[in-house]
């Protein structure tokens, strides 16, 4: 299989192979020597797998692309639930307290702002929200989460995050594959590709009320991996959760019309195999029917929320009120990595881009979703799962601490920014990194998005220089030559 | 790693690097077909290279396909599309020895075949209706681009021709005259069809970046290189050093692809006429404006005059001066004849125009335009990629693309003939003679048959790059008509069949899996050309609250639903569909599970297997078996049995085993209590969802 863009985009530390100096200098540079002869091999054995890769067959377990594999090393986490804020929420409104900001409220920024703008800025804008510390660890939250407020303890929030693009498109390609200007796998399909999954009856990626904009599939899509690591989506943006479902997922006959359909069918299937010969694609092709039909009953089981007690509806907010739909979200995602999905997803929809109305925008966001993440952090807990389930929760970038379009709107930035997680190896109850005074710039302890991502990949028992896919001419990895593990926050 | 592999590895490596000695970069041979022991088999020139290839491995080739066999390969390779049970019929019964032969004529003159190859090209060009990347917005004129490579297809356009006019149409004597004008600036969309970051805040990040999608796009396109890798370093493999990057970069830089970089950014488009043309059209409107203007004025000045005598109480024929009215009937003649010489615009297409004012780009750390440069580098190309052919000059002013087209259509060019000769191996036989289409560099794959290969792009530039020889070359081949039945001696020295002593089975791409099911049912509607995006031009197809103004209910060929990128149609996408946001040489097929759900549950098969079994019932009815009726013993007493045939002679070009025929009316029994609709509704739906329909065996 070939692909896409093999751009060697500041591709490596490695000596360019050119000549036979160059490699004799690539040879003897230590590091490079390993990393050079690591590539080489990878190489040879990328190779013959080539003309079989373009052939995947899905199977049962143990074989078949959703298969579970084993880590690189022993991981702190099987699954990831990714809550995403898209649209920006702004950092120095809900983690980020920044005494400066309020006291200098209404100055001119002393720093210097960023080349590159997305739009023009005024001067700062103290936060209308008021801050104080939370739980043992004493972590400040805003009074727009006041239930996050309340697990905090067992949150971990790196606060030194930045990204590379003011823009939505480019942000959300970024944080959901690591490439902006590239069609690359999302992080979601690379660790199911890395890792498989624990039960073959469902996809392994699952995202739940996607959006198409910005980027749309491409931050869920496989690209050039196999399509069995595609994220599946659980619905759209802009529909209500309570509506969502899987596509094709329902027969339009009676079931057992349908079993004698697929019975007939796979007698025509095999006789028509045993004219061609063995043919690997062929029998993957009456496999995948069977597989198909597995999932049709596995999946409504799955996504059925009768079966939890109103206790738990009521503690994710499932009550008709704002916090429905953010909470059926939270719920089902709860339920996908019971049942053994190696990565879910959830999508705030595009809200939280305050350019104005602050107040009244990121008050109503927070109500939508603060509840439902408390509850989600809480029910993974008492259910023994949160050690091994990782919650991550952020957006594609923060927001200026400078206003913009008069006192009641903020700019992105992608500059610093706040995210946390939760569970699956972290240190619980802790902070890293810093921006700077006033929130603007990531300042201490920086962490890139690459840096997020090769982190997450970690937890998860995956080096990432090490989980690679040959596509036109070259290896590619979610963090391209970038990614350093951001071993502090690891319990 | 022990030090014996740790040696091996870097030999390897070395032997690699060797840039000199690299086969696609050096000249194309002169070879000529080997003599082979046994020439009977042989049909063509191609067939004596297969042969020996095969006698080196110890293998025979493969006893002929079946008619019927072969009439669904050439169907499906040439057209896209099944035969009908009507074409197989005539086709088996055929008996002239020229009977193959004609059947390639005729699939090749149908308007399909070119609907079937542009597809193919699309890929490659990385066709999209919408921008994708960022901020999705429609290229509403893309599809004249789609619709002329069906016409350059059909048309047998040379493809030196083909080439020249996507890299510098706009520049070529062909743009001037108005008969070629529209096609020769219609072709140059392939170099702005590509995503862009619209809302890039860093306008001078924006133009580099489209500059690199288009090296990279052209030189993957052309030359089977990522010259792109250079843009922020040497080549690791390939000799392409990034002032190479910068000198290629540069042509593109010196070309106008942007209407506006403002966000959201627009992507240029051009009238489709010659330049003059276009400027009598501008003038032509510009007389009708004013001959409009000088009318309205008078009238204006008659009817004022005329409501100062109504006014006043005088009499209108009097206070109105007469001069002024004939004055105004002459102008209204004017204005009239003006407005009927209006010159009607040509449609706006996706296109290039070379930038006001050329410019040799420096060479940027790290591909970073925001870095220090260095020295500007000459614009140019890789020297290394094409030994001995010589690039330019360029023209005072110009951005050097009418040169590149030059360069890569020199007869001489190493790579450019080769690779596309490989390209149509590849679309032929679902795998090229150089396994990676795209990539012919040193980390791409080798040629199985290097001396066939350079024979057939020799044969192809010295035909004046004619693709349907090319094509008839090929599809005539008896390497091309071998069954494809696997057999247990072959399989074992050769199972990947690299040496094709077999036909590899394959299955059909996502397009064709839908136009098949149209065709079966019965509802493909046939229509060639047009757009089917109902989004204006530059809108929104797709936003963040999930909407999708894109439609595929249509039952047009799958070629003509919109192409848009970021939300690809579900179909397709289940369907190892390309990426059109990239070049893509080869597709993967694989095997996945909602693919089987879509065949099982979607509403789009589920519809056409009813319309199927509508037009299975109306074609075949079944008699009301009568109780008393005597039963032939040599006959089917199941009164479905001739329905069933039909449904097979349709779907499948034969008649069902007797297996099948027991099979299917046991299903269509045990489902009676359905009724007879919904029952043979689900067996239609079952024989759509079979591997054979969807395998070119």
């Amino acid at each position: 299989m070939t692909d896409p863009r093999e751009q060697h985009r500041m591709c490596t530390n490695r000596e360019p192979v050119g000549t036979r100096r160059d490699m004799l200098r690539a040879c003897c540079a230590g590091f490079g020597q390993t990393a050079f002869l690591a590539l080489l091999a990878q190489e040879l054995l990328a190779r013959p797998a080539r003309a079989d890769s373009r052939t995947e067959v899905a199977g049962g377990a143990g074989s078949g692309p959703l298969a579970p594999r084993i880590p690189h090393f022993a991981p702190r986490a099987k699954r990831v639930i990714f809550l995403f804020m898209h649209g920006g929420p702004s950092q120095v409104d809900t983690f980020d307290y920044k005494p400066l900001l309020q006291r200098d409220h209404g100055k001119p920024f002393p720093g210097s702002k960023p080349r590159v703008q997305f739009a023009e800025t005024g001067n700062l804008l103290g936060s209308p929200w008021k801050f104080a510390q939370h739980g043992q660890s004493g972590a400040w939250v805003s009074e727009l989460f006041p239930h996050v407020a309340q697990v905090v303890d067992d949150l971990c929030f790196v606060k030194s995050l930045h990204g590379s693009n003011p823009a939505h498109g480019a942000a959300l390609l970024k944080i959901h594959t690591g490439s902006e200007n590239f069609v690359r796998p999302s992080m979601g399909s690379w660790i199911t590709y890395g890792l498989g999954s624990e039960n073959q009856d469902l996809p392994g990626f699952v995202t739940i009320s996607p959006t198409l904009g910005h980027g749309g599939v491409n931050n869920y899509s496989s690209a050039f991996l196999p399509a069995a690591y595609h994220g599946t989506p659980f619905g759209v943006t802009g529909q209500p959760a309570s509506k969502a479902e899987f596509a094709h997922m329902t027969a339009g006959m009676p079931q057992g019309t349908q079993r004698a359909q697929l019975d007939l069918l796979r007698e025509l299937n095999r006789e028509h195999m045993a004219r061609i010969g063995g043919d690997a694609s062929l029998e993957g092709r009456i496999e995948a029917f069977e597989l198909a039909f597995r999932m049709q009953s596995e999946a409504p089981w799955v996504t059925d929320l009768k079966a939890e007690s109103p206790r738990t509806l009521e503690m994710y907010g499932i009550d008709g009120g704002p916090t429905e739909d953010f909470g059926r979200q939270c719920l089902l995602a709860r339920r996908f990595s019971e049942a053994g999905v190696r990565f879910v997803q959830c999508t705030h929809s595009y809200k939280w881009d305050q350019h104005g109305d602050l107040r009244k925008g990121h008050t109503q966001n927070a109500r939508e979703v603060d509840k439902p993440i408390a509850a989600l952090v809480r029910d993974l807990k008492q259910r023994g799962m949160l050690e091994d389930t990782l919650v991550v929760w952020g957006g594609e970038f923060g927001r200026t601490p400078a206003s913009q379009g008069g006192e009641d709107g903020r700019d992105h930035n992608p500059h610093g920014f706040t995210w946390f997680l939760a569970g699956g190896g972290v240190k619980p109850g802790f902070s890293f990194g810093a921006t700077d005074d006033y929130g603007w710039y990531a300042a201490e302890e920086k962490v890139h998005v690459h840096d997020m991502h090769a982190t997450i990949l970690a937890l998860m028992g995956i080096d990432h220089e090490r989980l690679t896919y040959w596509s036109a001419g070259r290896e590619h990895r979610l963090t391209d030559v970038h990614g350093k593990v951001v071993r502090q926050i690891m319990a | 790693m022990p030090a014996s592999l740790a040696t091996a590895l870097v030999a390897v490596a070395l032997a690699r690097a060797g840039a000199d000695s690299h086969w696609s970069w050096k000249p194309v041979a002169a070879t000529a077909p080997p003599q082979v022991a046994d020439d009977r088999w042989s049909r063509n020139e191609i067939d004596r290279f297969i042969r020996a290839g095969l006698a080196d491995k110890g293998l025979e080739p493969s006893p002929e396909a079946s008619r019927r066999t072969l009439l669904r390969r050439l169907s499906f390779d040439l057209t896209g599309l099944p035969p009908t049970a009507a074409q197989v019929a005539a086709f088996e019964q055929d008996t002239r020895p020229d009977a193959y032969e004609r059947a390639v004529e005729e699939l090749l003159a149908s308007p399909a075949h070119g609907e079937r190859w542009a597809r193919h090209w699309m890929d490659v060009a990385r066709y999209a209706d919408s921008n994708g990347l960022d901020e999705n917005t429609a290229f509403a004129n893309a599809w004249r681009y789609r619709d002329w490579l069906v016409r350059a297809f059909n048309g047998n356009l040379p493809i030196d021709r083909f080439i020249r006019m996507q890299v510098a149409g706009d520049l070529l004597p062909d743009a001037q005259r108005a008969e070629t004008a529209a096609d020769s600036l219609t072709a140059t969309g392939f170099l702005v069809l590509g995503p862009k970051v619209l809302a890039e805040p860093d306008k001078e990040k924006l133009v580099y970046d489209l500059v690199d999608e288009q090296v990279d796009v052209f030189s993957k396109a052309f030359l089977a290189e990522s010259v792109s890798c250079a843009r922020c370093h040497d080549h690791k493999f390939d000799p392409v050093s990034q002032a190479d990057y910068f000198a290629i970069a540069g042509i593109f830089r010196s070309t106008d692809t942007m209407a506006s970089v403002a966000t959201v950014a627009r992507a240029l488009e051009r009238e489709a006429s010659p330049v003059d043309a276009a400027e009598r059209r501008v003038r032509s409107h510009q007389r009708a404006d004013s001959a409009r203007a000088a009318y309205s004025a008078a009238e204006w000045q008659a009817s004022a005059a005329l409501q100062r005598a109504l006014d006043h109480g005088t009499s209108p024929a009097v206070a109105m001066d007469p001069v002024a009215r004939i004055e105004a009937a002459g102008l209204l003649a004017e204005a009239q004849a003006a407005e009927a010489a209006r010159i009607p615009a040509e449609p706006f297409v996706l296109s290039v125009r070379d930038a006001a004012k050329p410019v040799d780009l420096a060479l940027h750390v790290r591909g970073d335009h925001t870095k220090a440069p260095g020295p500007a580098i000459p614009r140019g190309v890789p020297a290394a990629l094409s030994q001995g052919v010589a690039f330019g000059p360029i023209a005072g002013g110009a951005s050097g693309r009418l040169a590149l087209a030059d360069w890569l259509t020199n007869p001489d060019h190493p790579l450019v003939a080769r690779v596309f000769v490989n390209r149509v191996w590849h679309w032929h036989f679902g795998r090229g003679l150089v396994e990676s289409p795209s990539d012919f560099g040193t980390r791409g794959g080798r040629p199985s048959h290097p001396e066939l290969l350079d024979w057939l792009a020799r044969d192809f530039v010295a035909s004046g790059w004619d693709l349907r020889r090319l094509h008839r070359q090929i599809v005539t081949s008896a390497a091309y008509r071998q069954a494809s039945a696997a057999r247990a001696d072959c399989m074992a020295i050769d199972p990947g069949n690299r040496s094709l002593w077999r036909w590899t089975p394959r299955r059909l791409e996502a397009e064709a899996i839908r136009d098949t099911v149209l065709a079966v049912s019965g509802s493909l509607d046939r229509t060639v050309g047009g757009t089917l995006l109902k989004t204006g031009n530059f809108d929104y197809v797709t936003n963040d609250q999930s909407a999708n103004a894109a439609q595929y209910g249509a039952p047009r060929r799958s070629l003509y639903l919109p192409v848009i990128r970021n939300a690809i149609f579900p179909f397709f996408a289940t369907f190892d569909y390309t990426d059109p946001s990239v070049s893509i040489d080869a597709r993967p097929s694989t095997v996945i599970a909602p693919q089987a759900l879509y065949m099982l549950n979607s509403p789009f098969v589920r519809e056409e297997a009813k319309a199927w079994a509508a037009r299975l019932r109306e074609q075949v009815p079944v008699a009301p078996a009568a109780a008393d009726a005597p039963v032939l013993a040599s006959r089917s007493p199941d009164p479905a049995a001739d329905r069933i045939r039909a449904a097979y002679r349709q779907a499948f070009g034969r008649s069902p085993s007797e297996r099948e025929l027991g099979a299917g009316s046991a299903f269509l029994a045990s489902q009676a209590s359905l009724g007879e609709d919904a029952a043979w509704a689900a067996y239609a739906q079952a024989l759509l969802a079979t591997s054979e329909l969807v395998t070119i065996d």
